[in-house]
């Protein structure tokens, strides 16, 4: 079988809650497997990025069961091989978009493509904190797609951007689709919905599967979003 | 090593700055008030102040720093998780790091 087909984000009994009172996660389940890009929805609140965190490895669950390419894991982030855009900015300010590309990328080839992108092309010397919403994020995440990771843990990486740079991350996350997987957690579900393989919904503290998009009506949108 | 200095580099001039403030403030308590008095600044006491200042950068003004840094650019953490390293080794080391910069202040004792 192929390797890369083999690897595999699976975490079950998921359980996190703040304080003893208020339980967030109950029993979650989800995976993930190359060549996927699961749309993780749910209402504000729900334990998106709770979730994403556990599996990152930077926040301890009450209970969690997490397995990174068959092998178990606390600190998934310290086997380099996920990575996590969350929701706010991860770069300083003060560092220039040409420094965060050489302190991220060491490779030079990659440097080299990421430096011809249409979009960080326009923008290459100037501070990170100068960039416009959309730049940071589309440089956050084209910093993270050029690590040597299988799987991406994106926290809202449509919020606050231009239909442009929308279309543009769309185009990164399905170029790189063939050899990652991704979880993705946005507002803008249109977005993540045009480019995901599979729905899961965060809600009461579990995740359900979601077969047909149509059917997010009973849980999460208004009735007739996806009427045609 | 590159990620390791990047963060050094972050907290240095804050490290520096904070210690060199901290040494020549000639701070003094008034044990029975148990209050800070603060004498007037002279020569002496600024360079009584210079000659602590090696230590001082080496403890107390790594430690102010990496609180400010962490106050400051807490979501930059994960810059460095996305890298692999948790924030335990990159402070481990830029306190490693901190320490052998202080041994160049050193000569500061002398003075």
């Amino acid at each position: 079988m192929d390797l890369i087909a083999e690897k595999e984000l699976y975490a079950d009994s998921i359980e996190f809650s703040y304080g003893s009172h208020h339980s967030l996660l109950t029993g979650v389940h989800v995976n993930c497997r190359v060549g996927e890009v699961v749309a993780l929805l749910g209402r504000n609140g729900a334990g998106k990025s709770t979730l994403m965190k556990i599996l990152f490895g930077v926040l301890r669950a009450k209970n969690a069961y997490i397995r990174l390419n068959g092998n178990k894991t606390r600190f998934a982030f310290k086997t380099k091989d996920i990575c996590y855009l969350p929701q706010y900015r991860y770069l300083p300010a003060y560092i220039s978009v040409y420094n965060a590309i050489r302190l991220m990328v060491s490779r030079v080839e990659a440097r080299k493509e990421i430096e011809k992108d249409e979009v960080i092309a326009k923008v290459l010397y100037q501070k990170t904190g100068d960039l416009s919403m959309g730049e940071q994020r589309y440089l956050e995440l084209i910093l993270l797609l050029y690590q040597p990771a299988t799987f991406y843990l994106l926290d809202e990486p449509f919020s606050g951007v231009s239909p442009y740079l929308k279309e543009r991350i769309q185009e990164l996350i399905t170029a790189h689709r063939h050899c990652k997987g991704f979880i993705i957690s946005d507002h803008h579900y249109h977005s993540v919905l045009d480019i995901s393989t599979r729905i899961l919904l965060l809600q009461n503290g579990g995740c359900r599967s979601i077969e047909h998009k149509k059917d997010l009506e009973y849980f999460y949108v208004p009735e007739g979003t996806f009427d045609d | 090593m590159k990620v390791y200095w990047f963060y050094y580099k972050q907290i240095l001039l804050m490290n520096l700055g904070l210690s060199f403030i901290l040494s020549i403030i000639p701070l003094e308590m008034d044990m029975e008030a148990m209050l800070p008095v603060a004498p007037m600044f002279s020569v002496d006491s600024t360079l009584e102040g210079l000659r602590k200042l090696p230590f001082i950068f080496a403890t107390i003004g790594f430690l102010i720093a990496i609180i400010v840094d962490r106050f400051f650019y807490k979501q930059t953490n994960f810059l460095y998780y996305n890298l692999g390293f948790s924030k335990g080794e990159v402070v481990s080391v830029a306190f490693l790091m901190n320490i052998i910069v202080s041994l160049f202040l050193l000569p500061l004792r002398w003075i």
